[in-house]
This record gives C-alpha cells, structure tokens and sequence, in this order.
C-alpha cells in the first residue's frame, strides 16, 4: 500500500464521516452552545463565575471559555461520533483487503486516529469561527486578537483531542470494549477524570493523577484564573467556581481577564499527546488485523444455515390444509392493555442485555445515591437510557416495511397510537420509578410535576419525530441536544425533566406538559397522513 | 358478502392515473386480477384493503362504504402486501401473535390459530427463530400465516407466489382454493397459471383500467378458433412478430413453432389449436394496446 493509497483512504474516509448526521448534529450543538456560553448581561443565567466575579468579555475570556466547552463536550459526545472508523472497514470487508496489505498495525490504526482527530478539528474550526464572532456580537473590553482566541484552543483543545482519537481507536481495537460495555465504560471514565480535574478548594497543586495528568486541560485553566482572581482580591476563597448553565442569583462583578502565557502549559500538553500515542501504540499491541473478522463470518453462517434449512423447509413450503380453527365474530375483543403489552413486547425484544443491565443498575443507584448526585447524573442518564426503545415509536413500520399490514388493522388509529404513546410512558415510568421515590419521600412536588412532564414529552417527542420524518433519526438527535443542555447541564427552559433543582422549581414543567399535549396531537395527525400515503 | 367497486380512480400525479374508472362487483370464490406490471393490481388492491383513499369513485362493502366506515371491512380483511418486511428480532410466533393483538384477536383463539397456520404454512420447527434469518420464501410464508390470521371473510393477496418455488406455488393454488367457499378471495398476478386453476372469475386489467371481467369459460370462449398454430422459418421470426399477435414461440430443427392468436388463419398451412386462458390474457392485452395507438 503506497501513501498515495493511505491518503486516498483517509480523504474517503473523512469525506464520508463528515457527511454524516451525527457528525452535523454535534457541530451544531458546538455552536449553539458557544453562543450559549456568552450570555448577554440581561441573560437569567451565568456560565462561569469566580466566586462573585465574571470575566469582562474580551477575546482571552471568550476564547479561553468558549474552547474549554469544547474540549468538555468533545471528550464526550466527539468519541461516540469518531468511534467507527475500524467497525466500519471490517464490516464493509475493507478491512480484509488492509490485513492482505503489507501496511503495518500500527501505521493502519495512526492513519484511523488521524482520520478521528481531522473530524473532530474540523469541529473545532467551527468553535474558534464561533468564537470570533461572539466577539463581535458580545465584545466590551479590548479589540478582536486572534491569537487570544485561538491559542486556548491550540494548546488546551487539541492535545486532549488528540487522546480523545486515540481513545476511541482503542476501544475498537479492544474485542470487549466495541460495543454497549465500552460505551459504558468510556462514559464512567470521562465523568471520573473530569470530577477528579476540578480544583480542591483551598488547594492550588493538583492533588491526584488525573488532575495532575489534566487531559481536558480544565485543571490547568480554572486553576489559573483563580490564581489570577486571588491576586486582585484576596478575599476570594481559591476554588470557589460556579461553571455549566446556573441560574443568575446575584449580579456579577466584573474584573478584566488578560489571558494567560498559553507557552508555560505546552510541557503538560505535549505530555497528553505523548500519552494519547501510548493509548495507540497499546492499541497495536492488541490489533488482530482483522483476524476477528471471524466475528461476522461466523454471525453470516448462522443466517446461511437457516437459509439452508429454509430450502429444505421450502420443499415442502405449504401444506396441504387441515382443519383450520373457524373464527365466530365472538372471538374479535379489542383490549387497548394488551396492545399495550405487545407493544411494549416489541420495544424491549432485541434489546441488548448489557443495555439491561445499565438500566438496572441506573435504576438501583436512583434509589440510594445523594440527592446531588442524583440530579447531578443519574436521573438525566435515566432519560437518555431509553432513547433506543423511543427512536422507533411511530416509525417502526415504516422501517421494517410492515405499514401496509398494520395500517389495515380494524381501529389502527383508536388503538395501536395510544397503545404506542403508552409504552413508551411505561419505559420512563418504570427507569424514573426509582427518582419518583426519592421526590415523594423528599415531599418535593415541583420536582414530582417536572417528572411527570417528562414521562410525556420524551415519548410524545419520539412519536411525533418518528410520525413526520418516517425515521428514527431526527429524534435522536434533536433528542440529544435537548437533553445535554437540558437535563445534562441545566438549562432551565429545555430542562423538560426538572433535573437541575432551580429548573424544577421556576415551574418550567407546566411548558412541558403542554408542548406534549401539541406533540401528541400533531403526531396523531401524522399518523393518519401515514395512512393515506 | 358482496364487494362493489364503483368507478374507482386513483390519482398519483397530476396527469398520471395509477387506476382509471375500475368497476367490478364480485362475491364469494376467487377473482384473478390478471395484468402486467403496472397495470395498477397494487393501487386498487391497496385501495380496497383500506390503507389508500381513492382520488375518486367508491367501494362498498356489504352495502357499507369503506372510505367512511373503514372498520367494517377491516374486521374481515386478511391482507398479504406485495412488499413488505417483518420485524427482524421477533420470532414467527411474536410477530403473528403482535399482529393478533392489533387485530383485536382474543388471546386464548390466537394462540391455536397461530399454532395451525404455522404448521400449515410448515414454519413450525423454524417458529422460535428471529424472522430476521429467514429466506425470502420463508418471510411470504410468514406473510401468508398473517393474511390468515382472524379467519378474513374478504382476502386480497397481492403477488403473492413471487419468491415461491414452483412445488410451493402449487401448493400455494390449492390452499386458496381450499379457503375459498364462504368467503372472497381476491389475488393478483401477472402470472396466468397462477389464476387458470383456481380463480371463479378473472379481471384483466392493464394500465390502470379494466380490460375484461368474466367467468374464465366465457374468456376462452371469446378466443376459441382463434388460435392457431403455424411453424415458420427462423428468419421469418421477426416479421411474424410485426404480422400477428404471438403467444409462444418454440424453436424445432424444422423451424419455429408459432401459436398465433387471430381471427383468420395466418396461412395455409395453419392448424387451428385449443384455446388457452394464455392465449385469452394475450388478445385482451394486445387489443387494449392496439386501441391506444388508434
Ligand atoms: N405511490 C405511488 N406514487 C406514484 N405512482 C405510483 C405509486 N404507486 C404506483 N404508482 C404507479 O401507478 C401505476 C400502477 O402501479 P401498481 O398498482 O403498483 O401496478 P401493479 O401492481 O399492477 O404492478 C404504475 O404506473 C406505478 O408507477
Ligand atoms: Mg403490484
């Protein structure tokens, strides 16, 4: 395999990548929340708060904001977007053509990190393009300087990205770390090094590895500007830090940020980069080349033997009749529950049991772990759990080819669409059950109410999408990027489930209750155009 | 039991027709809807099954419209799609009982319907396993089990021996024509022998209108002394296509054996042969054809 040919895969391969849905979907959420993260002073809500004071917005505060978001929403959302590139060559059988070639493991998967790292910067682009312009929009202090916007991105977004690519080919290179458990996996790691990189109060050095380490880069640069906020005021406590989407409970003081010497960083970044090459030089340790390409190969076998078998089955394919049990008009009783039941049968067959496993598991922490915590993760990660059982309300049909059978059932609208709407509820109720219970105990009723309003609107979001677009795909991501400035971080107006406290007591709920009530209905009439097309 | 079709239209752009001015009024047995593709079989099967609106026209069934009383029908409906898919994770026994329940079949009856059309349609060892790992055979088979399912009084299958072999198609034949007696079974086609042995009436239509419908004795009766068959040099071939309205063609050391359709014989040496519902299909399709470049 010549370079030309290694460039050619590489040009095709991100071509490809970048093309897709998710790849847009999380540049996009990039965007939005960068404009979110420069609030104007009439904004309800603060982003990042040094005990009372807040950065004047000159282009080293933006930049420096702006580009640790990314680095934050990147390390997350960015894996799961980059984490296919050796799935997708091994499914497509490219793979076995590669493992002919005389190019090595450890070139192959550079050349796959590399593919990871170009989606993910061409992300970045995005942000600093963003970032540029909320200056123009949003600047009071100083003029536009490009460097103080970009360099943060440079010396903090890059290195970690780096990682965040490397990480991903590792975790396809790791048999048991492919599928649902990596996932899993990956999410417990990113939430455990970032809470492990948030500066101690009272305590300047990083106090354990991973701050120390500070892959994300947010230690060096919080730790920084609370330096640099002790300095002018000596009353700050040192870690003193109110960061994410907070409602603004007092006026700020505002104190002029004038950047930080990004050089004295570059030791530590080039240390990340140095360990994200690790990560892939482990990575190459591990690589079969494809070897378990078996893997499918032996998944096609088992469709070829029932293949096989159906040929001989087909020889004999329709019997002669026997006495078919005639059917009394009697024996028609419509029952919404049991629909209900074969509905949510559908939903949950197919449903992977390590996906079962997380659900459970989220399901036990809800009833035990702190309340902060439980508002903190748990609960938002209990209503992204479902999102596969959701994604096919309403479209299902239309996927697997089945409308033309359903559709002519005797009462198809009066009850297959509640019977959907329901169990899709069902799934909620029974994942929140364990978060109901901890309301109730706490008497908290708000918070009971914002609960209830997401039991509806998820599923009646899902079904509308799932009616009007015929595919799963639309809800999923205008899904995620609800619930990641909502229930995630806190954003009061698209907190549809009351998981930041403040969110669930401004009586945000109400909105919600009523926008399901639209969404059903304009699902319902989607569902009848469905019939007639 | 009586479906009356009235003049029903369905529009799909704005100057093309998938179904033109279709009338017909059937009762119990079994109608052939005989045609080539895109003759519209599918758009008026959909329309009838309830699942597409008519542009214009109506169908009753018994008595009832079903544009306004769609419930009625869709009670005794049993339906088999031309295209369609099944749910890949779900097992024979899952899906036919989902599609039970939405059909509003009592649990207890469901399960022993499914049982018997299981084995009737001979899935029953393969019925634990997901459908997604199932021949193309085997899904229409599953399709079949379904159309079956609440005992339809009305049953439209639409091409429903494409992706049977040949034994199964046979046995395909037998099992509608066993079903049939008090109820009406309606199946489509562009296959003639998939109608000649079972169908009571035939429809033939082409491009989205209704050429004939008759009993098939009164179909051939229309051909008979008709047909004609002649055996040609191979050169001659393409100038009796122009000529005459062939039916088959067959190659012999001695030249082509021609079966020509005419009202005269194409020549001396002609000898007139029995009439074939093939044969009939053809002077049907042919004339419509030639009507159309008048
Ligand atoms: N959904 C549709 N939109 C537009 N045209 C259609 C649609 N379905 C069928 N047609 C057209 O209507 C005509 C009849 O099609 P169809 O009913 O499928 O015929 P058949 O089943 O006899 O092959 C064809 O010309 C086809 O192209
Ligand atoms: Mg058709």
């Amino acid at each position: 395999m010549t370079l030309v040919a290694i460039y050619q895969t590489l040009r095709a391969d991100l071509l490809e990548r970048v093309r897709r849905y998710s790849f847009l979907v999380v540049l996009l959420l990039t965007v939005f929340i960068a404009y979110l993260h420069v609030p104007p002073a009439s904004a309800g809500y603060v982003v990042m708060r040094f005990g009372a004071y807040q950065g004047l917005y000159n282009s080293a505060w933006i930049g420096s904001l702006v580009a640790l978001r990314t680095s934050l929403l990147l390390g997350l959302l960015g894996f799961y977007i980059i984490k296919d590139a050796i799935e997708r060559d091994r499914v497509t059988g490219v793979g076995q053509i590669i493992a002919t070639t005389p190019i090595g493991k450890l070139s192959y998967l550079f050349g796959k990190m590399l593919s990871n790292l170009a989606v993910l910067l061409a992300i970045v682009l995005a942000a600093i393009i963003a970032s540029i312009i909320l200056y123009f929009l949003r600047g009071q202090e100083g003029h536009l300087d490009i460097a103080a916007i970009v360099m943060p991105f440079i010396v903090v977004v890059v290195p970690h990205l780096f990682f965040t690519a490397s990480a991903a080919v590792f975790f396809e290179v790791i048999p048991f770390l492919r599928h649902s458990l990596g996932n899993i996996l990956y999410f417990i790691f990113y939430f455990f090094q970032l809470q492990q990189s948030v500066p101690s109060p009272g305590r300047m050095a990083a106090s354990n590895l991973f701050a120390k380490l500070d892959l994300m880069g947010y230690f060096s640069v919080m730790s920084r500007i609370m330096l640099d906020v002790k300095n002018m005021d000596p009353r700050y406590t040192y870690g003193s830090l109110s960061y994410g989407i907070i409602a603004k409970q007092s006026e700020a003081k505002f104190f002029l940020w004038q950047g930080m010497d990004w050089t004295v960083l570059l030791p530590g970044r080039l240390t990340v980069i140095g360990v994200a090459l690790l990560v892939l030089l482990a990575a190459a340790v591990f690589f079969d080349r494809f070897d378990s390409f078996q893997a499918p190969k032996i998944k096609k076998l088992r469709v070829k033997n029932s293949v096989v078998q159906s040929s001989e089955i087909a020889a004999a394919g329709i019997l002669p009749i026997k006495n078919l049990s005639p059917m009394g008009a009697a024996r028609l009783q419509f029952s919404v529950l049991r629909l209900v039941k074969s509905e949510l049968f559908l939903m949950l067959k197919g449903v992977r049991i390590m996906w079962a496993a997380g659900a459970a598991g989220l399901w036990a922490v809800s009833l035990i772990c702190p309340f902060e915590m439980l508002r903190q993760f748990i609960y938002p990660l209990l209503w992204i759990w479902p999102v596969v059982l959701w994604s096919s309300l309403g479209c299902r049909e239309n996927k697997h080819g089945t409308e033309a059978m359903v559709f002519s059932c005797p009462h198809f609208m009066k009850h297959q669409f509640p019977a959907m709407l329901l169990s899709g509820m069902l799934v909620a109720v029974a994942l929140g059950s364990g978060v109901c219970i901890r309301f109730l105990a706490a008497g908290d009723v708000p918070s009971l109410l914002a609960w209830g309003a997401g039991i509806l609107f998820a599923p009646a979001l899902a079904l509308c999408l799932g009616v009007w677009s015929g595919s799963s795909r639309v809800f999923e991501s205008i899904y995620l990027l609800l619930w990641y400035i909502g229930p995630l971080n806190k954003l009061p107006a698209l907190d549809f489930i009351g998981a930041g406290e403040a969110s669930a007591h401004m009586g945000i709920s109400i909105y919600y209750y009523l926008i399901s009530v639209l969404l059903v209905s304009t699902a319902y009439i989607g569902r009848r155009r469905q019939l007639e097309n | 039991m009586e479906l009356l079709i009235d003049k029903v239209s369905k529009r799909y752009g704005r100057n093309s027709w998938g179904l033109k001015a279709f009338s017909l009024k059937t009762g119990p047995g079994v109608l052939g809807l005989l045609g080539p593709n895109g003759a519209g079989k599918s758009t008026l099967m959909r329309i009838i099954a309830s699942i597409t609106k008519a542009t214009e026209g109506e169908i009753m069934w018994n008595g009832r419209d079903i544009a306004i009383e769609p419930g009625e029908l869709r009670r005794s409906l049993g339906y088999l799609p031309q295209d369609f898919g099944v749910y890949p994770n779900l097992n024979a026994v899952e899906f036919l009982s989902y599609m039970a329940a939405l059909k509003g079949i009592q649990g207890s009856f469901a399960r022993r319907r499914i049982d018997e059309l299981l084995q009737l349609v001979n899935l029953a060892e393969a019925k634990k396993k997901p459908l997604g790992g199932f021949s193309g055979g085997m899904r229409q088979r599953v399709g079949i089990a379904q159309a079956l399912i609440n005992d339809p009084k009305l049953l439209i299958v639409d091409e429903p021996t494409v992706g049977l072999d040949p034994e199964e198609r046979v046995r395909f034949r037998n099992l509608l024509s066993d079903l049939s007696g008090e109820r009406i079974v309606i199946l489509s086609t562009h296959i003639v022998s998939d109608v000649e042995a079972i169908a009571t009436e035939i429809a033939i239509m082409s491009g989205g209108k209704l050429l004939k419908h008759a009993e098939p004795e009164a179909l051939l009766k229309e051909v008979e002394g008709k047909v004609w068959e002649y055996v040609i040099p191979g050169s001659k071939l393409e100038e009796a296509r122009k000529r005459w309205m062939i039916s088959s063609t067959v190659r012999r050391s001695d030249g082509v054996h021609l079966r020509v359709v005419a009202a005269d014989a194409p020549g001396r040496e002609a000898i007139a042969a029995a009439a074939s519902l093939e044969d009939a299909y053809l002077y049907y399709i042919s004339a419509s054809r030639e009507d159309e470049k008048v």
